[in-house]
């Protein structure tokens, strides 16, 4: 990433848009081989084995309260690196990578910063007339959410 | 007429309308009245920064239902409040006649859905009478009276603190 801008993919989900910047995606996986799980929140998809370890699958739609309707079976899954997030996260498409330079972002603004629960949408990214939200995959799922999911996870593989 | 020069026009009125009013004597207001859901609301002409028509609205994940997103306009993102949601009116879809308020109060700029802006008017201060008793719709710094027909003064502070505390 140089000093002019970002890059960022732009995740689809139910027609909607989210860019997050391409440091926090690692790789990209078709949603092919996953655990099924009976437990966890109701945007937990199941596990996806990788590496040695199952992480889970938040389907990032209805976590962001996109889809009203359950979870998805189709699309990609975007896992971001460990110290990021230990999850992977269910779109329906991904794009770019796409560099924005500053000029293109707007830091979201104070009242809205205050407003979120935790600072998921940190920046706007101007798409002709509209933007979209640069969100944080660190901050989608609450930090003691991630330790019960990661629990779960290591008893699912015993 | 395009939709663009009703607002250009619409724009300038209000401006040439402003300007005349400033010039009214200190004891009179100026006020910008808008409907929602078919009542008539108003908000200090000084605090009113821009009429924009609708622009594409972005939800964000976590805000509370009274937010609706966030919007460009020229090169600024403004929080987008649902002033129907906020003063628990009925529910309903955006239409042509559609307008975003842009407000400020102190630092604090938003953008505010409203059904249509209807006029500019300037009235005594000592005209503004306190809300009724029972009046049910909240944050009103007062009401006016133009012949049969009420206008609600908002109180913009006390709307935006509602806001922040995501009301």
């Amino acid at each position: 990433m140089g000093n002019e801008g970002v890059h960022v993919l732009f995740l689809e989900v139910e027609g909607r848009s989210f860019a997050v910047e391409v440091c926090q995606v690692e790789t990209l996986r078709r949603k092919e081989t996953v655990f099924p799980s009976q437990q966890g929140p109701p945007d937990l998809l199941g596990f996806l084995p990788l590496g040695g370890t199952l992480v889970p699958i938040i389907d990032l739609g209805v976590r962001l309260q996109v889809l009203q309707e359950g979870v998805k079976s189709t699309g990609l899954l975007v896992v971001p690196p460990e110290e990021v997030a230990p999850l992977a996260f269910r779109v329906d498409e991904v794009m770019g990578p796409v560099h924005l330079d500053w000029r293109q972002l707007s830091l979201l603004p104070g009242i809205l910063r205050e407003l979120q629960p935790r600072p998921i949408t940190w920046a706007m990214a101007w798409q002709g007339e509209g933007v979209v939200p640069l969100i944080d995959l660190a901050q989608v799922v609450p930090s003691e959410e991630v330790a019960t999911l990661t629990e779960l996870a290591t008893e699912l593989r015993q | 007429m395009s939709e663009k020069d009703r607002i250009t026009q619409l724009q300038q009125e209000i401006a040439r309308r402003a300007m005349r009013l400033e010039e009214t004597h200190e004891e009179e207001e100026a006020i910008l009245i808008f409907l929602l859901a078919g009542e008539r609301f108003a908000f200090p002409l000084s605090a009113v920064r821009e009429i924009s028509r609708l622009r594409p609205i972005t939800p964000l994940p976590g805000l509370p239902d009274t937010v609706l997103g966030a919007a460009g306009l020229r090169g600024e993102v403004l929080a987008i409040i649902d002033l129907r949601r906020m003063l628990a009116l009925p529910e309903s879809p955006a239409t042509d006649n559609s307008r975003l308020l842009i407000v400020q109060h102190k630092n604090v700029v938003v953008a505010m859905l409203t059904d249509k802006v209807q006029d500019i008017a300037a009235f005594a201060r000592d005209a503004l009478t306190p809300p009724p008793a029972g009046e049910a719709i909240p944050f009103l710094q007062g009401v006016a009276h133009e012949g049969k027909q009420a206008i609600r003064l908002l109180d913009l502070a006390r709307l935006l603190e509602a806001v922040r505390h995501g009301k």
